[in-house]
């Protein structure tokens, strides 16, 4: 007798019919979902005209709204259904009877798993598809070929979802009840980011100096992929201003898409290999059982434990004990903390597996060794928190100091400017202790070093230094004495991509006016000559760099903002980025340039 | 047709199975008995599929079954705990089966219609009652055709009616289609009157394994009664399994034939001597009373 599905058909009719007919409301609502998000909003971007826009803004409008919102919203959808249709189509994994009558059926678990899969990606497949289709259709039926941008839109979706759903069935497989599914899911999805910030917490009470980034994530970089929230938005998509005037359409050229796109293929073949070795691991008593797959019962101990000791000891001592960092008595709580949570963390994590609170009995050698594990790591962590916080590079092994004071970014490769800025580095160690009392009493500003190594690499420290102590007072000298060169750097090799200058109308609406690049260094040069004839003041022009030493507030009316763009887009080198700047009807030279392009005279 | 050999199953450090050994012959019908938890259950998951033995082998036609989608689909398997999916009336489930299962007879379920008539084709399978539902399993299950039939506890939950009606849809198959049926169940006496084999089950190993006939003209029960006061521990000629006295007679439960027996309780000159054969129920407590398993005396 042969089975209707034979060993190596990985589709069956049946069974993809069942999952469809069963689960309609969830790819009903996923098609309600498409619907808005993509057609509907397209059409009102498209229709919804204000009064004397012409075709061709709408058309611009659109485009652009497919390239951003709709490739933006790809993320959340594609993380939400796929979740819920992994849920739907291997529901039958978290429930003894339903795991039995399936695996009682003449399938292997190869072929569950492949029909799982082409039901639950087919029930969102097929709607991008449709909506793809007509989407498309609306915007040629208003003469708009959106054609290019919606193929980034459907591959994107395509790829998103296949890369969430193999890792919510991968939850499915692992973790083998209906609850603890979902919530691992979850957790997976913010895992990274939720360490990275417990870390940088708990370092920031450990180690004088350290940074909010001290444990990051990837940017930019294939690895940022441990972050999907911050990877599946890390792309863009930008207008490329040759081609605006010539092709609306054409303009648009991706940054990171395709890294993004192969990234998560080459994850979403893993954890599919993984899936299917695990499934064929798994054993059908385990359905229901929180970890389903028994070599992985360790993995989860330690992992749950670790995690929810760092998570308590950092939500412990940041809100009881903020104000008493770096001292030994908060290194000597913290360890106790650590170990304390890391054992009853390993417990809890013991009493999930076993869905029971009598877990003592045969659990002493593993506990042994975790406690001990725990131990020995606390220790690491206070020794390295040590030498963290005295460590200093040689100054002859630095290329860069990045300097961010109170927000506001310096770099100095100059090797004067070097030797300075790590003198008073030293100094603020030497004084650490001062530095903490004095903290209580005087006003502060932040200050990050960021260190370019001869080797590429970077060391990154962070403190706050009160106003009222030296090295504050001697970095306010020479920030107020270099200002130009910091504010502007050379004119003449620095590269502006553009800049902004925000008008207010007499009707009092803004109107915004863009400057490219050579018209950018125009205007600076302007700007530096009325500074050093004294037309303007340094408070008043960039009241944002006068802040950095002393309070200061944006300018009233009477001036003109101007935004200053280093970098129109994401480069390595991204300093100077953005600085807001004022100047007023005394600033001639400027004045001078603008009235080339502006009528002032229409302007408040 | 079913084999299982050595077939070892451990969960958490318990053996639920410990080297089971079970042969049923092709057309017959094998009944499973059991104290709870003795591992029929389990072993009848391996036998299904759904387990994977740690140790040993389970062959059905001389096949793997684990994993093996041919295997699978002559089997037609009723659990205990029934599965149905949530809105499904017995048409849409038959439905489903029928998309896996290639001898599946649909004009045999619309035949059955008359002798499930109590089952209302519209209404959701899991809003009908445990009998109902278990009627609604075996209905499908044997419109599968299948060659073998695994049923556990298949009648617990029906009305006199139709356990009657179940047992005999179930032996027409076996005498027309020579299907294999291996079924569970604590109800004995049905049992006896269906099965051609018996195995028993205890602490994760068939203890005892033979056609029903061989197994009740091997045990004998004895009712003796012998003139004065007379010492039972003096009878050394045969194995007693259990003894009880009430009044005068003595009831002997004791391994033999009936003729065997009354030979030799006759060189004892019993005044009285009648011997009767033991039904499945009698066998099983005494077979397991060796077994730590003895039926107590209850003292409220």
């Amino acid at each position: 007798m042969q089975s209707k599905t034979s060993s190596s058909d990985f589709f069956n009719k049946t069974l993809f019919t069942k999952n469809r007919k069963r689960f309609w409301p969830l790819w009903v609502g996923y098609s309600f979902i498409l619907l808005w998000f993509l057609s509907a909003m397209t059409f009102l971007s498209l229709h919804l005209q204000f009064f004397g826009v012409d075709n061709e803004h709408m058309w611009h409008s659109t485009i652009d709204f497919i390239y951003n919102d709709a490739l933006e919203s790809c993320f959340p959808i594609a993380a939400i259904f796929s979740l819920f249709m992994a849920l739907a189509v291997f529901s039958y994994l978290g429930n003894e009877r339903s795991c039995y009558y399936y695996h009682s059926l003449p399938l292997t678990r190869n072929q569950l798993l492949s029909n799982g899969f082409i039901s639950g990606l087919g029930m969102m497949f097929i709607p991008n598809l449709v909506f793809y289709l007509f989407t498309n259709f609306i915007c040629w039926s208003d003469g708009l070929n959106a054609i290019k941008a919606l193929s980034f839109w459907l591959l994107l979706i395509t790829v998103e979802e296949l890369f969430f759903f193999s890792l919510a069935a991968l939850c499915m497989i692992v973790f083998g009840h209906n609850i603890a599914s979902p919530v691992m899911y979850v957790i997976l999805i913010f895992y990274s980011e939720l360490m990275a910030l417990l870390l940088n917490g708990l370092y920031q009470n450990l180690f004088y100096g350290s940074s909010d980034s001290l444990v990051t994530i990837p940017e930019n970089n294939p690895l940022g992929i441990i972050s999907p929230l911050r990877f599946f938005n890390s792309f863009n998509f930008y207008a490329d201003e040759k081609l605006v005037e010539a092709n609306v359409y054409e303009c648009y050229k991706p940054y990171g898409f395709w890294m993004v796109i192969i990234t998560s293929l080459v994850v979403t073949a893993i954890f599919i290999a993984a899936a299917v070795l695990l499934y064929n691991r798994r054993k059908s008593e385990h359905a229901g059982d929180v970890v389903a797959i028994d070599f992985l019962k360790p993995v989860f101990r330690w992992v749950f434990g670790i995690s929810f000791a760092i998570l308590f000891t950092t939500m412990i001592t940041e809100t009881l004990m903020s104000s008493i960092n770096y001292t030994t008595k908060i290194l000597i709580t913290t360890f106790v903390l650590l170990v304390i949570f890391g054992v009853i963390s390993f417990i809890a994590a013991e009493m999930i597996i076993r869905k029971s609170f009598r877990v003592f009995k045969g659990i002493g050698k593993r506990f042994w060794t975790y406690t001990a594990f725990i131990v020995a790591i606390s220790f690491g962590l206070l020794f390295a928190g040590d030498r963290v916080t005295k460590y200093v590079p040689d100054n002859s092994d630095v290329k860069e100091i990045r300097l961010n004071v109170s927000s506001y970014e310096f770099a100095f490769t100059d090797r004067n400017d070097i030797d300075m800025l790590m003198d008073c580095h030293r100094s603020i160690i030497e004084d650490k202790d001062d530095l903490v009392t004095m903290l209580n009493v005087s006003g502060a500003f932040r200050l990050n070093y960021e260190y370019v190594l001869e080797n590429g690499k970077t060391i990154e420290r962070n403190y706050f230094i009160p106003t009222e102590y030296k090295v504050a007072r001697n970095l306010s000298e020479f920030f107020v004495e270099n200002a130009v060169s910091l504010i502007f750097g050379d004119p003449d090799k620095t590269r502006y991509d553009s800049c902004e200058l925000c008008l207010m109308d007499k009707n009092q609406y803004y109107d915004y006016r863009e400057f490219y690049s050579d018209q950018t260094k125009e205007i600076v040069k302007a700007l530096i000559k009325d500074y050093e004839s004294g037309y303007i003041t340094l408070e008043e022009m960039a009241p944002d760099f006068a802040g950095i030493y002393r309070y200061s507030d944006y300018p009233g009316s009477g001036y003109y903002r101007l935004e200053l763009r280093r970098s129109a887009f994401y480069q390595k080198d991204y300093l100077y980025n953005l600085h807001v700047l004022f100047f007023n009807e005394k600033c001639i030279n400027t004045m001078e340039y603008l009235r080339k392009y502006v009528n002032f005279e229409d302007y408040l | 047709m079913i084999k299982a050999i050595d077939v070892k199953k451990q969960f958490d450090g318990f053996y639920a199975l410990d080297g089971v050994n079970l042969h049923v012959e092709p057309g017959s019908v094998y009944g499973l008995v059991g104290p709870n938890g003795a591992g029929k259950s389990t072993l009848i998951r391996h036998l299904t599929g759904i387990y994977k033995q740690d140790e040993g082998q389970i062959l059905i036609d001389g096949e793997p079954v684990y994993e093996n989608n041919k295997i699978k689909a002559e089997i037609a398997y009723i659990p205990d705990d029934l599965f149905r999916f949530g809105a499904d009336n017995i048409v849409d489930m038959m439905k489903f089966v029928k998309g896996f299962y290639p001898e599946f007879d649909t004009e045999r379920f619309e035949r059955l219609k008359g002798v499930f008539s109590i089952i209302d084709l519209k209404k959701p399978v899991r809003r009908m009652s445990k009998g109902m539902q278990k009627q609604a399993a075996f209905w499908l299950a044997i419109c599968c055709n299948p060659k073998v039939l695994i049923l556990d506890e298949p009648v617990d939950g029906l009305d006199p009616v139709m356990r009657r009606q179940v047992w005999s849809l179930m032996m027409q198959d076996v005498s027309e289609r020579g299907t294999t049926v291996l079924v569970s169940s604590h109800n004995l006496r049905e049992l006896e009157d269906v099965c051609d084999t018996v195995g028993i089950m205890n602490k994760g190993k068939v203890l005892l394994e033979r056609s029903l006939s061989s197994l009740q003209g091997n045990v004998t029960k004895l009712q003796v009664a012998f003139a004065g006061d007379f010492d039972i521990s003096t009878i050394n000629d045969f194995e007693i399994i259990n003894s009880s006295k009430i009044g005068s007679i003595y009831t002997l439960v004791v391994r033999g034939t009936q003729e065997e027996c009354r030979e030799k309780i006759a060189k004892y000159s019993p005044v009285l001597v009648d011997a009767l054969p033991l039904t499945l129920e009698e066998i099983f407590i005494y077979e397991l009373g060796g077994e730590d398993y003895a039926v107590k005396d209850i003292i409220l």
